[in-house]
C-alpha cells in the first residue's frame, strides 16, 4: 500500500500547479467560457509546449509514454484551476481509440500531430438519444466506394468546434448490442460536415456535428468496421477515469473555496464558519472531495497495472464524481449564498462543469449500472 | 500508486495459525452476519468464546504477557481483527478495554485489585464504559453521574449510558462531576473523578436490555453509591484528563484494509436478488440503490486504507478519523436501507424461519444499524471534530451549548 504520488508525479503536478497560477487565472477561465469558442489557442500552445498532449502516448508515436496516474497528477490540478482545453478529446480519448483500433500505419501518420498538438481531434459517440451504451449509437455508415457514408447527427460532443479531425461511432450493421459498430475519420472540414456550438449553461462548450453523406475512405476506418465498440470502450474508460480525477480536482476546489469563505465572512460579529450549519455544509463538500480523489486515484492506479478490476474502479470513480461534485458545489453555493452567483467570483464557473461533466462519459445511474453488469459478468 | 494492502510472510504466518484455531473452535455454519448482533441464546458460547480467545491473547493482541496479550506488532493485530471480523466476532475485541488497560497500568492506586488488569486483558471481566470521546471530551455539565466526597471515598448518584459487551458488566469505567451544580460561568472547571467501580456494588441498577452486543449504550442508575478512593484513577478532580489519555494513548483498532470481503458478498447476494425482481421498473432502482450501497462502502475502504497511509509516512492524522466514523455510519446506514428496499418484508425474518435471509442475519443489519447511533461517540461530534480540524469556529461544539442534543 502506498497512496504518495512518486516522484516524477510530484514534480508534473508541482509543475502543472504553477503554471495554472501563471496561465490560468480566474480571468481567464472566465475569458474561455465566454469566447464563443471556448478555447484558447495560446493557451492550448503552451500546454503542448509542456509535453502534456503526448503524456499517454507511447514515445514511439512522439508522445512521453506516461502513466495514466502521472496524468492523473497533472489532471487533478487542472480541474482545480477549472482549466478548459481539448487536451481530454485530443490526447486522450481519441488517442486512446487509435491505439486501440488503429493499424500501425495509422498510429504512426495520426499520433504524432495528437502528442505534439499539431492536430486536436475530437471524439463524437452521443446522438439525440443520449447515452454511452452501444445501443445509443444508431448514427449509420453505409458501406460506399470501398469506403463508408456517414448520414447523422452526433450531439453533445465536446471540442468538435476547434477540432482539425473528428471520431465518429457509428453504425455498420443495425442492432441494440456491441457488435456492427465502427469507428471513422472524419475531417472536420469535409464536405458534408457542420458543427455548430450548443447553447445554454454549459461549461466546457458542448456541439452538435451533422454529419450530411460525408464519404470517409477505406483508409480512414479504425479497426474492424464492425467491431470497433471493444476500442471505443477501453478509450473511453481511459478518459473517464481521467475526467474523474479532473472532476475530483474541481470538488477539492469547490470546498476550498467554502472554507476560506466560512473563515472570512463575519455576520453577527464571528465568521460564518462557527455556525454548525455552514460547517456541515463545508465538511460534507470535504467528504465529497475526499472520496472522489481516493476513488479516482485507485481507478487510474489499477488501469496502469492492467487489473481486470479497472472498468469497475473507473465507473465507481466516475459514479462518485458525478453526484459529489454537483454536490459540493451546491454546498458551496449555499456557503457563499449571494455571493456565489456573482460570475466573476469564479464559483460559478465549477458549477457550470460539475453539471456538465456530470454527463460526459456517463452520469452516476449509467455507472453504476454498468458496475453491476461488469460484477455480475465476473 | 498501490491501493493493495500487501501482507508480510509473518502476517500471513499468524493469518494461518488464527484460521485454523477458529476454524478448529468454531461451527463452520455459523453465520458472520448473525454473529455480528447476537441474541441472547448466543450468549453464553460467545462468552465462553471470548475467553478463549483472551486465553490466546488475542483480545487485547499488542499488550504484553502480564495484561493478557502476545506482544504482537501492528501488522499481526491487522490480521487478527480481519480474521475476527469475517467470522462476524470482531467486536468481541473491545477496544476500550485495552484503554482500561492502559489507565489501569498508570493510574491505578495501590489499594487497587492488581488482579484486575490481567484478568480483564484474559477477557474474564466484562467492563461497560461511559461512552467517550478523547477528541471532543464531555464538558462537566454534559457528564450525568454525580460524586460526592464521604471522608476519603466518594458516594455516586445519577443515570448514565454506559457501552460494552454482554448483558450485564463486571465493572463500570465511570466518570462523574464532583460538586452539586455545574459552573455556569465556566463550566469547563468542575472537578471531575474517573474510576473503576464493581457492578454488583450496592446501589447501582443496570438496566440492560439483556442483549449482548457491544454497539448500544445502556442505562446504569447509581443510587448513593460508595466507590472507595483507590477505585478513582488518577487525580480526583481530572477525570476527564485521565479518561481522555488512557483513549488517546490507544488508537482506535486497526480496521480491516484488505477487500471487505462481507461487504463484497453481501452486496453480491443483494445485486442478485434485485435482478431477479420480476417488475423491470422495481428491478432497476432496486440495482441503482444496491449499487449505491456498495460504492459507499468501497469508499469506506478507501478511507481506511487512506487514513492507514498517513499514519504509515509518520504523518498526523487530522479529521480523517471523524471523517471515517462518519462514513462508516453512513454505510451501515444506507446497507440497512438498501436490505430493506430489495429484500422487502422477508429482510424482517431471522434465522428461525427458514425464509429468513440469507440465513436470518437481516435483521442483524437492522440493529446493528440503530445501534450505532447509540454507541461509542455521537455523529454531532465527529462533525464537531472536523469542523475544528479545518479551523471552523470556537472549541465548544453547538451541541455542547444546547443541552437538548447530547453527546451519546
Amino acid at each position: 500500500m502506498d497512496l504518495a504520488l512518486n516522484e516524477i508525479q510530484t514534480l508534473l503536478q508541482n509543475s502543472a500547479r504553477e503554471f495554472m497560477e501563471a496561465e490560468v487565472p480566474k480571468s481567464k477561465v472566465l475569458e474561455i467560457d465566454d469566447s464563443p469558442s471556448g478555447f484558447s489557442e495560446e493557451l492550448w500552445q503552451k500546454m503542448c509546449e509542456l509535453g502534456w498532449a503526448g503524456m499517454v502516448i507511447p514515445e514511439q508515436y512522439g508522445g512521453s509514454g506516461n502513466s495514466f496516474t502521472d496524468l492523473g497528477a497533472v489532471y487533478e490540478i487542472l480541474g482545480y484551476y477549472a482549466c478548459t482545453s481539448p487536451h481530454l478529446s485530443t490526447s486522450v480519448l481519441a488517442a486512446q481509440a487509435i491505439l486501440e483500433a488503429g493499424s500501425d500505419p495509422q498510429k504512426e501518420s495520426l499520433l504524432p500531430d495528437i502528442a505534439s498538438g499539431r492536430q486536436i481531434f475530437a471524439f463524437a459517440t452521443t446522438e439525440p438519444k443520449y447515452g454511452w451504451s452501444p445501443a445509443n449509437i444508431q448514427l449509420p455508415a453505409t458501406p460506399a466506394n470501398g469506403g463508408y457514408v456517414l448520414n447523422g447527427t452526433k450531439l453533445f460532443v465536446p471540442d468538435a468546434n476547434v477540432a482539425d479531425r473528428i471520431l465518429v461511432a457509428a453504425r455498420t450493421e443495425p442492432g441494440q448490442g456491441s457488435n456492427g459498430i465502427g469507428l471513422f475519420l472524419v475531417d472536420r472540414n469535409a464536405p458534408g460536415v457542420s458543427v455548430r456550438v450548443l447553447t445554454g449553461w454549459i461549461g466546457p462548450k458542448l456541439c452538435e456535428l451533422i454529419l450530411d453523406n460525408v464519404e470517409v475512405p477505406a483508409s480512414g476506418v479504425l479497426g474492424p468496421a464492425n467491431g470497433a465498440w471493444p476500442a471505443i470502450e477501453a478509450a473511453t474508460d481511459k478518459a473517464t477515469a481521467a475526467l474523474s480525477i479532473y472532476m475530483a480536482g474541481g470538488t477539492q476546489r469547490v470546498h476550498d473555496m467554502a472554507l476560506e469563505y466560512s473563515q472570512t465572512r463575519i455576520a453577527f460579529g464571528v465568521p460564518i464558519g462557527t455556525f454548525q450549519r455552514v460547517q456541515d455544509l463545508v465538511i460534507d463538500a470535504l467528504t465529497e472531495a475526499d472520496a472522489a480523489k481516493w476513488s479516482s486515484y485507485e481507478a487510474l492506479s489499477q488501469l496502469d497495472e492492467g487489473d481486470a478490476e479497472a472498468p469497475v474502479t473507473i465507473s465507481m470513480a466516475k459514479a462518485i464524481v458525478s453526484v459529489g461534485f454537483p454536490k459540493a458545489c451546491d454546498a458551496s453555493h449555499m456557503v457563499h449564498a449571494g455571493i456565489g452567483t456573482d460570475l466573476d467570483f469564479g464559483l460559478t464557473q465549477y458549477t457550470k462543469r460539475a453539471r456538465t461533466l456530470q454527463h460526459y462519459l456517463g452520469d452516476a445511474v449509467f455507472h453504476k449500472a454498468r458496475m453491476a453488469r461488469l460484477m455480475r459478468g465476473r | 500508486m498501490d491501493f493493495k494492502y500487501h501482507y508480510t510472510a509473518a502476517q500471513e504466518s499468524f493469518r494461518g495459525e488464527v484460521a485454523s484455531w477458529l476454524d478448529a473452535n468454531l461451527d463452520p455454519s455459523l453465520d458472520p452476519v448473525a454473529c455480528r448482533y447476537p441474541s441472547t441464546d448466543d450468549w453464553p458460547f460467545l462468552l465462553r468464546l471470548r475467553h478463549e480467545l483472551g486465553a490466546n491473547g488475542w483480545l487485547h493482541p499488542q499488550a504484553s504477557h502480564e495484561q493478557g496479550g502476545i506482544g504482537a506488532t501492528q501488522g499481526e493485530e491487522v490480521v487478527l481483527a480481519e480474521e475476527l471480523e469475517r467470522r462476524g466476532l470482531g467486536w468481541l475485541q473491545d477496544r476500550r478495554d485495552a484503554s482500561l488497560l492502559q489507565a489501569l497500568d498508570r493510574w491505578s492506586s495501590p489499594g487497587f485489585d492488581g488482579e484486575v488488569a490481567g484478568r480483564l486483558g484474559r477477557g474474564e471481566i466484562l467492563v461497560w464504559h461511559t461512552p467517550f470521546d478523547p477528541e471532543v471530551p464531555p464538558l462537566p455539565p454534559d457528564i450525568d453521574l454525580q460524586a460526592e466526597e464521604d471522608g476519603d471515598d466518594y458516594v455516586l448518584n445519577g443515570e448514565s449510558r454506559f457501552a460494552g459487551m454482554g448483558p450485564e458488566p463486571d465493572l463500570l469505567w465511570a466518570i462523574a462531576r464532583l460538586g452539586v451544580e455545574p459552573s455556569v460561568e465556566d463550566p469547563g472547571t468542575q472537578p471531575v473523578v474517573c474510576c473503576v467501580v464493581q457492578a454488583h456494588t450496592v446501589g447501582i441498577t443496570c438496566r440492560g436490555d439483556g442483549q449482548p452486543g457491544v454497539h448500544g449504550a445502556r442505562p446504569v442508575a447509581f443510587d448513593n453509591v460508595l466507590v472507595p478512593r483507590y477505585c478513582v484513577l488518577g487525580e480526583p478532580g481530572a477525570g476527564v484528563g485521565v479518561m481522555a489519555a488512557a483513549f488517546a494513548s490507544n488508537p482506535a483498532p486497526p480496521a480491516p484494509l484488505a477487500v471487505d470481503s462481507k461487504a463484497e458478498e453481501t452486496h453480491r447476494y443483494l445485486l442478485e436478488m434485485a435482478m431477479a425482481n420480476p417488475d423491470p421498473y422495481r428491478q432497476q432502482t432496486a440495482v441503482q440503490a444496491v449499487m449505491d450501497s456498495y460504492v459507499e462502502s468501497r469508499v469506506a475502504r478507501l478511507f481506511r486504507l487512506r487514513n492507514a497511509h498517513v499514519q504509515q509516512q509518520g504523518g498526523k492524522l487530522t479529521y480523517h478519523g471523524a471523517q471515517s466514523r462518519l462514513w462508516e455510519r453512513r454505510v451501515t446506514k444506507r446497507l440497512a436501507e438498501v436490505i430493506d428496499h430489495v429484500a422487502g418484508p422477508y429482510a424482517l425474518l431471522d434465522r428461525q424461519d427458514p425464509r429468513g435471509l440469507p440465513g436470518g442475519g437481516f435483521p442483524s443489519q437492522f440493529r446493528f444499524d440503530e445501534a450505532w447511533e447509540g454507541s461509542l461517540g455521537h455523529w454531532l461530534n465527529d462533525r464537531h471534530i472536523i469542523a475544528c480540524w479545518l479551523g471552523m469556529g470556537p472549541a465548544v461544539a453547538a451541541h455542547h451549548q444546547k443541552p437538548g442534543i447530547r453527546a451519546s
